[in-house]
């Protein structure tokens, strides 16, 4: 396993290998930025590729100030964020007074689902979070998904440690509100 | 016991880390809220990763090595079909060629003939590799050897130039224009295809390292003429002047072909010294 120093001196030598091996490393974090974020898959294949050529360009002024992944993801966060700005999909994030009511749910429901399969509950939760905004779907499976800590998504998103909480616990809250509420339907 | 119910923000939490809490244990609407966000952390953990329609190694990193081995091939063919053409071209203008080298020895007309390989190869190398803005600028080159090839071979086998006022300039003058005009144009396809070839070389190297963008436009430049082009060529042509005087005192034969190489590479050294001379200066 080469270190980010090697990795990062391999490449700017020419190392197809080691290149390869960076987006080999960091594609699986890259990949749930993106499609979190972007919806077209024209454009995640665009951004893609932007991302490792932005990469790849700014490589030798990377400072080692944090981990090299931490560093792609955050080229990642800021491509996707610029072009959904530029596309100006950047919606509202919606406050914490949303209404929260839902229906009457039974506990046995609730047991029952998490029998789920992996693609099962996979399905249900591309389906909740579709309309949530892209920056809370990106932090959710950053910090649950991913498990980076709160430190490592301010480096990506260069948001404030408050500010990413904040939107972690709106996102819960309404991921929750949601779930309950299709369980509620589908035990109806 | 405590009745208060659990904040969302405790809720949260204890989903995430349960700890003993007295009122969770006797309060089923809290125990329903845990267990959905442990339902909902359950579901984010089970999230797989979206199936892309692409490769991005694929997209980023094309393999090369069947790429050179197509260019290879296409290189191959092009030299040949120079090569090829260039024969055709010395049997059917044979008496043009003859005259413009007429008395000069057998190895500066087999100089002259490589330096025409050299011209038909880099127009043919140039058509494939490099893209309209400088097919044109290749294009002007070659009209400007047809133009000045018109008179030379409008005026083949008389004895020199006449000018309207009965003044005529000896054919000596006009071949050794000519000679060195077609040196000059020649140095510049060879230069140019060395520029192409390091390009391409470059632009291989830029792909592989993913460099794109103000970076890769900077590194390719073509906009960009040294302020030193001149003086390398003030440099170049004069050595190549003097070498043809020195031939014509000297007389022709192989020695020639020496004395003119000789010129020339004093000429480059001097470009040489000069452009140290300069970076000390700077």
């Amino acid at each position: 396993m080469l270190s980010d120093e090697d990795m990062i001196k391999s490449i700017m030598e020419g190392d197809r290998h080691a290149a390869s091996l960076l987006i080999r490393d960091t594609e699986k974090l890259v990949t749930h930025i993106v499609c979190k974020m972007i919806t077209s898959p024209s454009d995640r294949k665009d951004l893609m590729q932007d991302i490792y050529l932005k990469t790849f360009r700014y490589l030798p002024g990377f400072r080692f100030q944090c981990k090299l992944s931490t560093w792609v993801a955050q080229i990642s966060y800021t491509t996707c964020f610029d072009h959904l700005k530029k596309k100006r999909e950047l919606i509202d994030l919606p406050g914490e007074d949303e209404d929260n009511a839902h229906q009457q749910i039974r506990e046995d429901t609730l047991d029952a689902s998490q029998q789920l399969s992996i693609k099962e509950k996979s399905e249900i939760l591309e389906s909740l979070s579709v309309t949530l905004p892209p920056i809370y779907r990106t932090l959710i499976t950053l910090f649950h998904k991913d498990e980076l800590s709160i430190d490592e998504i301010t480096s990506i998103t260069g948001l404030p440690v408050g500010t990413i909480k904040s939107y972690l616990f709106r996102a819960r809250k309404m991921l929750k509100e949601r779930l309950l509420d299709y369980y509620s339907k589908e035990d109806l | 016991m405590n009745n208060e119910h659990l904040s969302e923000e405790q809720l949260q939490d204890y989903a995430m880390h349960p700890v003993a809490n007295e009122h969770v244990d006797h309060c089923s609407h809290c125990q329903l809220q845990i267990k959905a966000y442990q339902l909902l952390y359950s579901h984010i953990k089970a999230q797989e990763l979206p199936a892309l329609n692409f490769n991005t190694e694929t997209l980023l990193l094309p393999d090369r090595k069947k790429v050179d081995k197509k260019e290879s091939r296409y290189l191959y063919s092009l030299t040949g079909a120079a090569i090829a053409l260039l024969a055709l071209a010395l049997v059917a203008c044979w008496s043009a060629f003859s005259w413009l080298f007429a008395g000069i020895s057998a190895i500066g007309i087999v100089l002259g003939l490589l330096f025409l390989v050299g011209l038909i190869t880099v127009q043919v190398m140039d058509f494939y590799f490099t893209n309209r803005k400088q097919i044109t600028q290749m294009k002007q080159l070659t009209l400007l050897t047809l133009i000045m090839a018109c008179p030379a071979l409008a005026h083949a086998g008389t004895d020199g130039v006449t000018l309207v006022q009965g003044v005529t300039i000896p054919d000596v003058i006009v071949r050794t224009i000519i000679v060195v005009l077609l040196f000059f144009i020649i140095s510049r396809f060879l230069l140019k295809l060395l520029k192409i070839l390091l390009d391409h070389r470059l632009k291989t190297k830029m792909i592989d390292m993913g460099i794109v963008g103000a970076d890769a436009e900077k590194m390719l430049d073509r906009k960009t003429v040294s302020k030193h082009c001149a003086v390398k060529w003030f440099l170049l042509l004069m050595s190549a002047g003097i070498g043809f005087v020195m031939i014509s005192f000297l007389g022709e034969g192989p020695l020639s072909f020496g004395i003119f190489v000789f010129c020339v590479s004093l000429g480059f050294g001097g470009y040489y010294l000069y452009l140290n001379k300069q970076k000390d200066i700077s």
